[in-house]
């Protein structure tokens, strides 16, 4: 006669697996569900009313400047108004150091050392979390929307208060150790945006490249 | 043995070897002749060097590139401005006096900008005495290749003018927290962090004011290894699978539960 699992057990196993789901659904899935939710918010006030914030119905200060989005990070950062993107962003930082570059993606977007700064016609390469299981709630997602991006979709770079305007010009998903996009000798000023796809896994990288307008 | 044919075994012993000796010429040779380098090998200043400003400075310069034809020249001309032309030849029109070291950059044929120490002169403009004082610091430039490997010794170069009675010191800000004085405007540096450093220049006039400018600066790239693999930014997938399937299973569990207990 087969040995029956006493309730006791299978409340247990219940109770830890429930304990991992919730972790998951808390530190990954969470983070992805307000960045989905503020974005389809703010692309409806911003397509319907043309207004950043719901206050803008009643009072102007809340409405949109001419872009679209009023960037925050102006000394270093990044603003990419068509998916609301405005974060600040870490200069230098060493792609190969994995413990480097995570410290830095807890404050923002990283850029990595080795490749231009803004201004350098040549390419400059930046990276940030779709998703991470860290609790560093306000920067665990930061380009999760990056896949929203279309051809022609402007993005401003900030480097020691400087403004340097970019449009998308392509999108691409790669493979993790694909790194013949760094080997481009592009003549013109060219970024690369790099992020892990699809979001909440690390199999593949999503790469969107602009080049610079002005 | 047919006569003829001995003749013709003799004839192809000679002409083999001068075939050889052709394809070398023509197949080999060739090839070595564009692995010569493009180079960038004179810049002089051909009139206006010690005139009384304001005063036309007219340059030229000489580069040679065995694969192909000069695509531009980058001309820095010492008072903060620059130009490009696709002529070996430009003139500039000075308003300040003073030493001012010219530098010139050019574009090869395979579009890679170069320089050397044969492309930089030095040259000067009387002051005249009714002009005001003015002193600024000019360009910042990496002598040789701006992208080295970490653990290589860097050479810049400062230049800068001042009117009156020159540049007293030079400084370098090597965007590493490191700041580098002297009254040469040359300066080493050894570069052990891989990175991208923002060099900034400035000088020190005769009234002991430290002037920069928008165009004293330049980049330095300083690799490390290569990157073999993008960095990992996302999730790791056995988190999410594991997390996902612990929902699966939770669900499952107490259903199955629950239709036992009905």
């Amino acid at each position: 006669m087969p040995k029956r699992i006493a309730p006791y057990h299978i409340g247990i196993v219940i109770l830890v697996l429930a304990l991992v789901f919730v972790a998951w659904l808390l530190s990954v899935l969470l983070p992805i569900i307000e960045v989905e939710i503020t974005y389809r918010y703010k692309k409806v006030l911003r397509d319907t009313f043309a207004v950043s914030d719901i206050r803008g119905l009643i009072l102007p200060q809340f409405r949109f400047d001419f872009r679209g989005i009023t960037s925050t990070h102006t000394t270093d950062g990044i603003t990419i108004p068509a998916v609301f993107i405005d974060e600040p962003v870490v200069y230098n930082v060493d792609p190969n150091n994995r413990s480097a570059y995570l410290a830095a993606l807890g404050q923002g977007v990283a850029h990595a050392s080795g490749t231009a700064f803004p201004g350098i016609p040549r390419l400059g390469y930046y990276f940030a979390h779709s998703s991470t299981p860290n609790l560093v709630r306000q920067y665990n997602a930061v380009f999760y929307l990056l896949g929203k991006l279309n051809p022609g979709d402007e993005i401003y770079i900030w480097h020691a208060g400087d403004r340097f305007d970019y449009k998308v010009t392509e999108k691409k998903i790669t493979a993790p150790d694909d790194v013949s996009f760094l080997q481009t000798n592009s003549p013109a000023e060219t970024i690369v945006l790099q992020t892990c796809w699809p979001p909440g896994t690390t199999l593949q990288r999503l790469l969107v490249f602009a080049a610079r307008t002005q | 043995m047919d006569a003829k044919w001995v003749y013709n075994v003799g004839y192809m012993k000679r002409i083999v070897p001068l075939l050889l000796v052709a394809c070398f010429f023509f197949a080999v040779r060739p090839a070595a002749r564009a692995a010569t380098p493009s180079s960038c090998d004179e810049l002089r200043v051909v009139s206006g060097n010690n005139k009384f400003v304001p005063s036309a400075v007219a340059f030229h310069a000489r580069a040679t590139d065995p694969s192909g034809t000069i695509q531009s020249y980058r001309w820095f001309f010492g008072d903060g401005s620059q130009e490009d032309s696709a002529a070996p030849d430009i003139t500039h029109n000075f308003t300040v006096s003073g030493s001012f070291t010219a530098k010139l950059f050019i574009k090869d044929a395979a579009g890679v900008w170069k320089s050397s120490s044969s492309c930089q002169t030095i040259f000067s403009l009387l002051n005249n005495p009714l002009e005001s004082h003015k002193s600024g610091c000019s360009n910042v430039f990496v002598l040789g290749d701006n992208t080295v490997p970490a653990g290589t010794t860097v050479n810049f170069l400062v230049t800068g003018y001042e009117n009156k009675s020159g540049i007293k010191e030079y400084s370098l800000d090597l965007g590493s927290g490191q700041v580098l004085k002297n009254s040469a405007g040359t300066f080493s540096q050894k570069f052990d962090a891989p990175g991208t450093y923002t060099a900034r220049g400035s000088v020190r006039d005769s009234k002991n004011n430290w002037v920069s400018s928008d165009s004293c600066w330049t980049s330095l790239y300083v690799t490390g290894s290569p990157i073999i693999v993008q960095p990992a930014t996302g999730t790791p997938t056995w988190i999410t699978v594991t997390g996902i399937l612990s929902g699966i299973a939770v669900f499952y569990l107490l259903i199955r539960k629950s239709c036992q207990n009905a």
